[in-house]
């Protein structure tokens, strides 16, 4: 009898050395030029995308707390994007536990695997919109996908879109009122596009435009959330807190909808912010916002 | 029995998610300060929580969080994140038997344990406990038909022993959610419904040291699903570190009540993952497991840590 044996798993990191770095505040964008190749004799099969960052100058926070919201990512095969141009990366990462969930350690998990032929590349470009809480620091950002060897081409081939919606933010005692745009959440393809799941994150930050993680701190439960689509179809009809919409513990809501062609998901935030529970690890004034990421995917031939 | 159902694949659509909630203004009731006072149960009910649709809802998990407000660090006031219990029912159905702790029915890392900064800033803080309860059986949700019940604070967990001004404001989100099933679906004449009773052990426990939880309906299967422990504190809810130890319950065999142990046995090898079931199991009408109460709560003195425990299963209806 012949054994059958499993895929052989597959870690693609990412070219020119697996890094690109950035240094602190507003910069970018740094590219992974030419991205992630699949050096492989084989084609892989990819099933998520992992991004990290640590400071290069070592000390106290080696790994840089409070950059992540600053990342914006961008992701492209060929002449495709598999990102809505570029997205918050927490935003369409949702993490399996809270404990493996390290502050800049993110992973795009794939709805559908990608089928990459070998030394075919996804394209990676990181973009530094913010400030970063922790300056001045170099960073080194690191970029790999994880996958499993496939020979031959899947019948059925899927390339991953990601989306995200920020919101503005918002300091203790203001209104909370805003909502996403056609161009946020939506299908800008002519076929279908299926989306497994919403996340949601919450994101604390100060004055000085430095922004946090959302796992400890409780200053979301005044954000109340309204979900529908183009069609006036309301997914959340009744505005209802945004924890109570996103699991507690993997920050998403698993929906399998599937968008019809230039169709879009309407995000509706209101509420009157409260950051009092917001601790400042640099001082300034609390203020916080919320994004909302889908993640999804759409046949190709 | 049909305790694996299909994994439904990516819908059309027609089959919308959908949530019910409690809204924006959730029920919230004021905690007192003395001890063993359960309070006035508090309504859940809104007309947020009924199924305004034409056509059925098919729920999956029911989300429940608990918030905390105007807690004043000055005074330690006792909080009361763990003492949420609920009383709900589908239109005729009853959900639970009784009150049943919220804290019991997430498990493994279903249960998110507190949130918010004890230090946090001058203005009282919020905290906050999630838990989701991912139901055994989705549950169809029929036309005008809807959630209701209500919320208590358990008599089993007392406060915080320094507290004293009472004015700590607990509220209770609940959000059904699931998906709008496509039109012209009818609900089905006969549907699985499910259910979970539970209990909050404690040192101050004031009631019987020794609980049953029993098939209590007189036609028809319980298909227990899982049977969750996880440690609670009126502090700070659910408690997922694991910082204190209860050696409690075990189990006996008594008529028809089924044991799962036969001594007192350690709370986490009973529990492991927070469940004892690694398989689910029918009761027949007034079968059940008796759990026993005893050993030492540690290393907390006093009476404001315990452990939550539900029974969960379904019945067809």
């Amino acid at each position: 009898m012949t054994p059958v044996l499993s895929p052989q798993p597959v870690v693609l990191p990412a070219a020119a050395g697996g890094s690109v770095s950035m240094t602190s505040g507003v910069g970018g964008p740094a590219a992974f030029q030419p991205g992630i190749r699949n050096t492989e004799a084989v084609g892989v099969l990819i099933d998520k995308i992992v991004l990290s960052s640590r400071n290069s100058a070592g000390g106290a926070n080696p790994e840089g707390p409070g950059f992540q919201l600053a990342w914006l990512v961008e992701l492209r095969w060929q002449n495709e994007l598999l990102t809505n141009s570029f997205v918050p990366l927490p935003a369409v990462c949702w993490p399996m536990n809270r404990e493996s969930e390290y502050f800049s350690r993110w992973a795009i998990r794939l709805s559908k695997p990608m089928w990459l032929e070998p030394n075919d590349y996804i394209s990676v470009t990181v973009r530094n919109d913010l400030a970063v809480e922790y300056s001045p620091a170099a960073y080194v950002i690191t970029a790999a996908a994880i996958g499993r060897q496939c020979a031959t081409p899947p019948a059925d081939r899927w390339l991953p879109f990601l989306s995200a919606y920020l919101g503005p933010s918002y300091g203790t005692g203001a209104t909370i009122s805003d909502q996403s745009g056609p161009a946020d959440l939506g299908n800008p393809y002519d076929t279908p596009l299926f989306i497994e799941r919403l996340v949601g994150r919450f994101f604390a930050g100060d004055s000085g435009g430095a922004w946090w993680d959302d796992d400890p701190e409780p200053a979301w439960v005044p954000y109340n959330v309204r979900i529908s689509d183009h069609r006036d179809n309301f997914w959340v009809p009744t505005p209802t807190q945004f924890g109570a919409v996103f699991g507690p513990t993997d920050r998403s809501w698993i929906v399998n909808h599937t968008l019809e062609p230039k169709g879009f998901l309407r995000v509706e935030f209101e509420g009157t912010a409260n950051n009092a529970g917001i601790t400042l690890p640099q001082g300034g004034t609390r203020v916080s916002r919320v994004a909302v990421g889908s993640i999804g995917y759409r046949r190709i031939a | 029995m049909a305790l694996n159902y299909p994994v439904r694949e990516p819908s059309t659509r027609d089959s919308t998610p959908y949530l019910l909630t409690t809204g924006t203004t959730p029920p919230s009731i004021t905690a007192p300060s003395a001890t063993g006072i359960p309070g006035a149960p508090v309504s859940l009910t809104t007309r947020d929580l009924i199924n305004s649709l034409r056509t059925p809802i098919e729920v999956t998990e029911l989300h429940f969080v608990v918030t905390e407000t105007n807690v004043l660090l000055a005074n330690n006031v006792g909080w009361w994140m763990g003492g949420i219990e609920v009383n709900l029912a589908l239109g005729i159905h009853q959900l639970t038997q009784g009150f049943c702790p919220v804290g019991a029915l997430g498990v493994r890392r279903e249960a998110l344990a507190l949130e918010g900064n004890l230090s946090g800033g001058a203005a009282p803080p919020i905290y906050s406990n999630t838990i989701r309860w991912i139901l055994p059986q989705p549950l169809i949700v029929g036309p005008n038909e809807g959630f209701s019940g209500s919320m208590r604070l358990s008599p089993n967990l007392t406060p915080f022993p320094t507290g004293g001004t009472g004015n700590t404001v607990v509220t209770l989100s609940m959000v059904a959610r699931g998906r709008r099933l496509p039109a012209g679906t009818p609900v089905p004449a006969s549907r699985a419904v499910p259910f979970a009773s539970g209990w909050i052990f404690s040192a101050a426990s004031a009631n019987a040291p020794d609980v049953s939880f029993q098939n209590v309906f007189p036609d028809r299967i319980l298909h227990v699903t899982s049977l969750n422990a996880v440690p609670v504190s009126a502090n700070i809810g659910v408690d997922l570190s694991g910082t204190f130890s209860i050696n409690a319950p075990g189990g006996i065999a008594n008529g028809v009540i089924r044991a799962l142990a036969g001594a007192l046995v350690h709370v986490g090898d009973i529990f492991s993952n927070r469940n004892a079931l690694e398989e689910a199991h029918d009761l027949n009408p007034g079968e059940g497991y008796k759990i026993l109460h005893g050993g030492t709560y540690s290393p907390v003195a006093g009476t404001n840590v315990g452990i939550s425990v539900a029974m969960i299963g379904w019945r067809e209806e």
